[in-house]
């Protein structure tokens, strides 16, 4: 069973590094999608995740599969859901393979295929407002999530 | 026949709520919805072009036959990471 899930609660990395650990690998790539400060107004106080959790799970479980597959590796792809603050992690992804070179296109990929297929959203949240991001559009979000 | 949909991101601003029950003629697919979403609210016009469907879990094409219980998703471009 390859690691991938959403979880609510902050990501634990160095968990997740030792999963995809082991001793015929000799190169581990993590990433670490983190949530920055903007320096423009209005300042961003934190992102809301709003997924659907059925289909999302089964999409990080394919691509997890598929990076095994396609790298002779061992993958792990985390997603936070719920509103996730400043510097917090919003997504981590973990390669393990025999050489760096694998490993670096294995996690490029792996997150370039997240952010495109999973179904995901994020609302970035303001002090006086909330916005809506699907793909490279903006909505006004009538409500704030949390 | 009544179907579950599930609407996420701001398609659930412009309905007031995550999910509605649709009542949709028997034999109707997946595109039909978007009729009876438009008679709620004429932002929901030309949803189904904008938003991949999904019926109970997994993708689908708006072709699709939709069955009584069925629960379908719209499903925005995606904006995780």
């Amino acid at each position: 069973m390859p690691i991938a899930f959403l979880q609510e609660a902050p990501i634990n990395t160095a968990a997740l590094l030792c999963a995809v650990t082991s001793e015929q690998y000799g190169a581990v790539v993590l990433f670490e999608g983190r949530v920055r400060r903007e320096d423009h107004e209005p300042h961003l106080i934190a992102l809301c995740y709003n997924a659907y959790a059925q289909l999302a799970s089964r999409e990080l479980e394919r691509i997890a599969l598929e990076v095994q597959s396609r790298w002779k590796s061992k993958c792990g792809l985390v997603h936070r859901t719920g509103r996730v603050g400043i510097s917090e992690i919003s997504v981590a992804v973990a390669v393990a393979c025999p050489h760096r070179a694998e490993a670096f296109e294995a996690c490029k990929w792996a997150m370039d295929t997240l952010k495109a297929t999973v179904p995901i959203w994020k609302q970035e949240i303001y002090e006086d407002s909330a916005v809506w991001i699907e793909g490279g559009k903006r909505f006004e979000a009538s409500r704030r999530d949390q | 026949m009544q179907v579950r949909l599930l609407l996420f991101a701001h398609l659930q601003d412009i309905a007031g709520r995550e999910a509605i029950d649709v009542e949709l003629n028997d034999g109707a697919i997946v595109n039909d919805i978007e009729a009876k979403l438009v008679t709620m609210d004429t932002r929901f016009e030309g949803v189904l072009r904008y938003a991949r469907p999904a019926r109970n879990g997994e993708w689908a094409s708006g072709e699709d036959v939709v069955f009584e219980g069925d629960e379908i998703a719209l499903l925005p471009p995606s904006s995780g990471g």
